[in-house]
């Protein structure tokens, strides 16, 4: 009799514990359905997120394209801008010697016409004739103000070509921005292949990122000789120390 | 006879200015795009002045500037670096390795006559 109490306490027991568990589901119910409609409202939104990151990684490599046909340009324009510097610096040269043959063939001149003066004597129409063939020697100050004139145009030249220096530091930086876009393109390119998504066209996007990084992400361009003082100080520095160094072996 | 200088760096803008620069002084000038080209072009053709990058593809400047110091015919040629990077550690070692002088981008290419002018007049 008493084993029989026990099992109907022990089926009241789990009875009781199937009500509680009923009542949870209850409130649990409300709930799970709430979640299952928000996957149905949120699956759209993520089929247009995935989407939307299928075709961004299918845009980096053009992104990418496009930032090296940048490049490419500039540094073409850069180069023929240089090759023109160069051809006037020749020409320059030129115009600058013969101006210097200039100088020496009217300074002969006029030594010659010195000596004529001298050999003259008192005649004052010879005196004269040769005075005013002195004053149409224009040789001397026009020469200088022509040299004085290239001399600015040499510091222009110069200026330009340091200027132009920016092409570099700006591809440099083009490079590490390539660098950083192909990085994500690929760590996007691993996910959309763990979801079976997308293959990324190998064959038409190399942007060297495994060849190893030739750029400097953090060049700057700066007042020229800002930096290079700078650099001076911590090699005069550098020396100093092996200097002292030596100086202790030997003492 | 002209002495000759080799510009390893793999930007063509730089290379000619330098080119420029070194030639307006007398000097002839042939150019590698990097590191490995220039140490091919080493043992073919007498160099009495290096001038080299530091970030190239192939083979950097460093690599480039240990091989030239490890061989027994090109140990003594005179070394410029011309580099962006300018942090202590890269300007230590790339003198550490054998370099003669540190110069960084962007440059005055007066400077760098002057440097080449140090070693080779």
């Amino acid at each position: 009799m008493s084993k029989i109490n026990t099992n109907l306490n022990v089926i009241l027991e789990k009875l009781g514990e199937m009500k509680k568990l009923f009542h949870y589901g209850e409130k649990i119910v409300p709930i799970i359905e709430s979640i299952t409609q928000f996957v149905d409202e949120t699956m759209p939104l993520l089929d247009n997120v995935n989407a939307s990151i299928v075709e961004s990684t299918h845009k980096m490599p053009q992104a990418t394209n496009q930032i090296n046909d940048v490049t490419s340009a500039t540094e073409l324009a850069t180069t023929e801008i240089l090759d023109l510097i160069d051809e006037i610096g020749n020409q320059v040269a030129k115009i600058k010697e013969e101006l210097s043959s200039i100088n020496k063939s009217g300074t002969s001149n006029l030594e010659r016409l010195e000596k004529l003066k001298a050999l003259v004597g008192d005649n004052p129409s010879a005196l004269k004739i040769i005075d005013e063939l002195v004053d149409s020697l224009p040789v001397y100050e026009s020469v200088d103000r022509i040299l004085k004139n290239i001399e600015v145009i040499e510091e222009a030249s110069y200026k330009i070509t340091l200027s132009l220096q920016v092409q570099d530091i700006t591809s440099q930086q083009l490079e590490a921005v390539n660098h950083l876009i192909s990085s994500v393109h690929e760590k996007l390119n691993d996910l959309l292949k763990d979801f079976g998504e997308y293959e990324m066209d190998q064959d038409n996007y190399n942007t060297g990122l495994n060849s190893g990084q030739h750029f400097d992400a953090n060049a700057k361009y700066t007042e020229h000789g800002s930096k290079q003082s700078d650099i001076d100080k911590i090699i005069e520095e550098q020396q100093k120390t092996s200097q002292d160094e030596i100086d202790k072996l030997f003492s | 006879m002209k002495k000759v200088i080799l510009i390893a760096d793999d930007s063509p803008t730089i290379r000619k200015f330098v080119s420029v620069s070194l030639k307006m002084q007398g000097f002839e000038v042939i150019v590698a795009s990097d590191g490995m080209e220039a140490a091919e072009l080493l043992p073919k053709q007498k160099v009495d002045l290096i001038i080299t990058d530091l970030n190239m593809p192939n083979l950097d400047g460093f690599e480039f500037i240990k091989s030239i110091r490890s061989s027994q015919e090109n140990k003594d040629i005179p070394i410029i670096i011309l580099s962006s990077l300018n942090n202590e550690e890269d300007i230590e070692r790339g003198l550490k390795y054998g370099a003669s002088s540190y110069l960084v981008k962007p440059f005055d290419p007066k400077r760098v006559q002057y440097e080449v002018s140090k070693y080779l007049n």
